[in-house]
């Protein structure tokens, strides 16, 4: 078996894993997992919230590998897939190119159309506005404003813009579209639809890695999610308060 | 109360959409949900402070997630991602903006504490599970 493309298995494999969201010890055991289903007993992976170092010894010939990892988007169902594909690679080894392939279908795999992710968030935003106790036109409104904010992101996303700024612009447009629809008076109560409609952009998945990572003795990871949360809640924070504030001031602090 | 808690059932099955979690996990992700809201509600009843419920609630959902992934051989974060949502102290991010662009600073430091605190308890909750479940695990590597 060639070493090269069981290098290039493992690494990969860990990079469809960081990408999709999963927690560093998880990236780092999958990848000297599939190395040792291969017979390479001293595997080695150094992970990074943003890049990957793999290397192990053979034949007395070093094999060495740096990723950078770009773009973060929460995929459960990629890493749940990845995590089988590694469980299942300690029962019977897969020639490596054949354990490419798989893994390559599963880098492109998609459950949900981008029509429905963009309806899932509008009812988020209808639900949780309920939540917080509105009422039922209030939540209607949330709904399409939950809506709006899918397809900015998405656009966002698209364009490749730094994530902060995108939630920075999210939640300005989140809070003049809510301060609009109690200004057109179709809703009375505009604290109910922004809470509801913000907690779109909440950062659960940073908290939820900042602990596990920490936990699990990878300081340096769980620091940068941490930082990473408390930033992506002082934009939340500042947008809604920078388009408060502006409203104000334009149209006399009609609240 | 039971508003309350069904919609957050519900808004969590739809985060759960939004992650791209599997179809056949996403009745568990919105259950995760409802049990830790759920436990925040009867947490405030009790004649205790609020603090102590969204602690409870965390380490509710936190123990949910850990034992539903034992069974259905999946991740524990796929569960856990998800559940957190609900019990994000996103109002008090909100409350302590409303304030600090009124220029009301006693209240501003009122809601920014409370946020902190919820945020700070939710991390102690999940820590305090999945370090106890570390020791359950052993045998099973690979959740």
């Amino acid at each position: 078996m060639n070493n090269e493309e069981i290098l290039e298995v493992a690494t990969s494999a860990g990079k469809v894993l960081l990408q999709s969201g999963a927690e560093i010890y998880r990236v780092e055991e999958t990848i000297t997992h599939i190395l040792e289903s291969y017979h390479i007993e001293d595997g080695n992976a150094y992970v990074l919230p943003n890049g990957i170092f793999v290397s192990f010894t053979k034949d007395q010939q070093s094999y060495n590998k740096i990723l950078r990892v770009k773009e973060n988007q929460l995929h459960l169902h990629r890493i749940n897939e990845i995590n089988a594909l590694s469980r299942n690679a300690k029962k019977e080894v897969t020639p490596p190119a054949l354990a490419m392939k798989h893994i390559h279908e599963i880098s492109k795999s998609t459950i949900y159309s981008p029509m429905g992710k963009t309806f899932a968030s509008g009812g988020i935003a209808f639900f949780f506005t309920v939540f917080f106790n509105g009422t039922l036109i209030e939540s209607i409104c949330a709904f399409f404003i939950g809506i709006l904010i899918q397809i900015v992101s998405t656009l966002f996303e698209k364009k490749k813009i730094n994530n902060l700024v995108k939630i920075l612009c999210v939640s300005i447009l989140l809070t003049l579209s809510a301060l609009c629809f109690v200004y057109l008076g179709i809703a009375e109560n505009k604290d109910s639809i922004i809470t509801g409609s913000l907690m779109l952009l909440v950062p659960g998945l940073a908290i939820t890695n900042a602990i596990r990572d920490s936990i699990n003795g990878d300081l340096l990871s769980g620091i940068t999610r941490g930082i990473e949360a408390i930033l992506i809640a002082i934009m939340i924070a500042l947008g809604s308060g920078i388009s408060m504030n502006l409203w104000n001031q334009l149209l006399g602090g009609i609240f | 109360m039971w508003i309350r808690i069904i919609s957050a059932t519900i808004a969590t099955g739809f985060f759960a959409i939004v992650f791209n979690t599997d179809k056949k996990y996403l009745g568990y992700c919105a259950l995760g949900g409802g049990i830790g809201c759920f436990v925040y509600e009867i947490g405030i009843l009790l004649p205790y402070s609020e603090y102590i419920a969204i602690f409870l609630a965390a380490v509710a959902f936190a123990a949910y997630a850990e034992i539903i992934a034992r069974i259905k051989k999946t991740t524990v974060s796929t569960f856990a991602i998800c559940a957190l949502i609900p019990l994000v102290p996103g109002n008090g991010i909100y409350q302590t903006m409303i304030a600090l662009v009124n220029n009301d600073m006693n209240n501003a430091i009122h809601y920014g504490q409370y946020t902190f605190a919820c945020a700070g308890l939710l991390a102690l909750g999940i820590l305090l599970v999945s370090t106890f479940a570390k020791l359950i695990k052993k045998q099973h590597k690979y959740f």
